[in-house]
């Protein structure tokens, strides 16, 4: 009888140990919409920093590291985008598979990063990114290059599930081109329009979708706004007729509200992470929600 | 014949040495830049005013420039090294250098090394970035000027218990010859004092700690500990002091205007414990602090702690006080902070001082402390 309850419990830790999932633990929402995609039910999941955070400057809390301690992958968006805080926490994780590289996964990895400095770099141009613009995942076609980087790496880890997660990565991609399509027949009327931003985020959503840039409200990266900076922006919007500034639900809206006020341009809230705001959920209803807002406002 | 084969050798062998000398001498392998460690330089300059005794007899002094080279060893350690120039005593000292295993098993971490003694929350952070201008009265005159800071191998276990963090640390090292709680009071033949402590090699320094953390909200949080540090405090005797402590920090911070607002309330107590020459009554005596930082703009805080000190070796005498500051950070890298303090000695003398305090922070991008 002893003898059959052990064998039996055998059994259960051996079926439990090969039908552990893979715990997967991303450092913003926008990633863990994109592994989701990728890894279904298949993966357990679990993300650090919320979309409504600014992702500069998340707490290293003690229990981001009860998420890490168990974590079989970690997926950053690199570009020292998590430098303030991810650093102490894989050091302090005690996780050999995170640290070591082989359970880590720099999501930037192959895509073509924008707005790297020339020249020498130094934080009297604000808090530089000296790699380039982090903020890359605001390009669907960012968001391919990424679902392949967490695909590529979850089936190397649980080879088991490869032909899941590549085919799960195929749909995906289908799935973006389908509505990258829809998104930028929409959009196209807007081609070309001028827009204000808070922080230098929207680089490569701007590209993709034919918006300019026009100006900051930070004068450099990091630093808030000063009184003649925010004269130069009002200049701006008045002789180009800007209508719209464009800030994340994490920024204070002081700054761009009084310059809304005297230029007649309108804030939108708009957010740049998964879960930002009410309603975005996952990826794809990130785009959704920043094009029609913008679409109504432009 | 035989002159031809020699001919042929020295010919053959110099053609190899020649070709030898050409590529040891050739242009030099640039080893490259990626695997240097990060190098930052934190340098701290206090202006310092006021009728209190214990300030430096310059206005402005170099209190503090301290640089720190961290890097990764190879796949099983890493190093931290931080090195500080004190101006005030023209030296040079070795704050921490300290390597940590990567590959410990079963949620350990092993630190060996120099390093700051897990005696609490504040002992950790490194003087010139406490944002303070001095340091509380109990630290002071329990752990000494610089805290408590030792050379020796330091254990840590995060409990594998589910959704609970909880951390055990415990610490081997030499005894800390500089703080007065494990030290003497000794004067000299010139009457000078000085702090004497154990020089003997088995006379070691033991530390506890157990801490844990609770999120209370997504913007509220605590996090506290309870600790014990001991050894032998006298240079010629085998006598003990026990030092108990327990902190706890109170957090604030909306996550959606995680740069503009912010709340944080730190308290330490210490309890001390000390046998005395000669069996002896023992010296019980405590001291702590309260300190309260509000950031109510991005770049400003206002804060204000509490202190209150007893002494280790004599008991029924304690001075207490305060420090008020508004700080200005221009960016994270710098700040500049307007500081009062107000002491009322154990003899009943009060003082007074003002501060300014500078701190700058150039290299990589450190984590952010919690």
């Amino acid at each position: 009888m002893k003898k059959a309850f052990l064998v039996l419990i055998l059994i259960l830790i051996a079926f439990n140990l090969s039908f552990a999932k893979l715990r997967v633990v991303t450092t913003t929402q926008d990633l863990a919409s994109i592994a989701r995609f990728i890894g279904k039910d298949r993966i357990e999941l679990d993300y650090i920093a919320k979309g409504y955070q600014d992702p500069h400057f998340v707490d290293p809390k003690p229990s981001y590291l009860l998420k890490l301690r168990r974590a079989d992958l970690l997926v950053a968006v690199g570009l020292e985008l998590e430098v303030g805080w991810l650093p102490a926490l894989v050091k302090d994780s005690r996780n050999s598979k995170i640290i070591s590289g082989k359970g880590y996964l720099d999501a930037s990895e192959a895509i073509e990063v924008i707005e790297k400095p020339v020249g020498q770099v130094s934080r009297a141009e604000g808090d530089v990114h000296p790699f380039g613009n982090p903020h890359y995942w605001l390009d669907p076609e960012n968001g391919k290059v990424i679902a392949q980087n967490i695909a590529d790496k979850v089936s190397q880890l649980d080879p088991a599930n490869s032909e899941f997660y590549q085919k799960n990565l195929d749909d995906f991609e289908h799935r973006i081109d389908e509505k990258l399509q829809e998104w930028q027949k929409l959009f196209e009327p807007f081609r070309g329009a001028e827009v204000i931003t808070y922080h230098r985020t929207r680089g490569y959503f701007a590209r993709r979708f034919g918006l300019e840039v026009a100006g900051e409200i930070e004068p450099k990266p990091g630093i808030p706004p000063t009184p003649s900076h925010t004269l130069e922006i009002i200049n701006r919007i008045k002789a180009d007729k800007i209508r719209v500034i464009l800030a994340e639900p994490f920024y204070d809206l002081k700054t761009p509200e009084s310059i809304a006020l005297k230029t007649g341009a309108k804030v939108l809230v708009l957010p740049s992470s998964v879960g930002g705001v009410k309603g975005v959920e996952d990826y794809f209803q990130l785009f959704d929600y920043n094009l029609n807002l913008l679409r109504q406002n432009l | 014949m035989r002159r031809m084969f020699i001919s042929a050798l020295v010919f053959i062998l110099s053609f190899l040495l020649n070709t030898f000398a050409q590529t040891s001498t050739g242009a030099p392998q640039q080893a490259s830049s990626v695997f240097n460690p990060n190098i930052s330089v934190v340098t701290d300059i206090l202006g310092a005013f006021g009728s209190d005794p214990t300030l430096p007899d310059q206005a402005f002094n170099l209190n503090e420039a301290e640089v720190g080279f961290q890097s990764v060893v190879d796949p099983y350690w890493r190093a931290d090294i931080f090195i500080g120039y004190h101006p005030a005593e023209e030296a040079v000292e070795i704050e921490e250098a300290y390597f940590t295993w990567l590959t410990t098993p079963l949620g350990l971490q092993a630190k060996i090394g120099k390093f700051r003694s897990n005696f609490g929350k504040f002992n950790l952070i490194h003087p010139p970035e406490t944002g303070l201008a001095d340091r509380p009265l109990s630290a002071l005159n329990f752990l000494g000027e610089e805290g408590l800071s030792s050379t020796g191998l330091s254990l840590s276990w995060l409990l594998p218990i589910p959704d609970l963090y909880l951390k055990l640390i415990g610490e081997v090292t030499t005894l800390w010859d500089k703080a007065p709680a494990f030290s003497t009071l000794e004067t000299d033949s010139t009457g000078a004092e000085e702090l004497a402590a154990s020089e003997e090699k088995e006379d070691l320094g033991y530390l506890g700690r157990l801490e844990t953390y609770l999120d209370l909200s997504e913007a509220m949080n605590l996090t506290w500990g309870g600790r014990f540090a001991t050894s032998i405090n006298h240079p010629d005797e085998q006598i003990w002091t026990r030092l108990w402590g327990a902190d706890l920090t109170f957090r604030w911070k909306n996550p959606r205007r995680a740069v503009y607002h912010s709340l944080t309330w730190r308290t330490e107590v210490l309890y001390n414990d000390r046998e005395i020459p000669a069996g002896g009554k023992n010296v019980r005596t405590w001291g702590g602090f309260s300190l309260l930082d509000w950031q109510f703009s991005k770049r400003w805080h206002l804060g204000g702690r509490f202190d209150y000190s007893e002494f280790t070796e004599v008991e029924n005498l304690n001075e207490k006080g305060g420090l008020g500051y508004i700080t200005f950070t221009p960016s994270e890298f710098s700040l500049v902070s307007l500081q009062g303090r107000y002491v009322k000695r154990a003899d009943g003398t009060e003082e007074t001082a003002g501060f300014v305090k500078l701190t700058f922070n150039i290299g990589p991008h450190g984590a952010h402390p919690f």
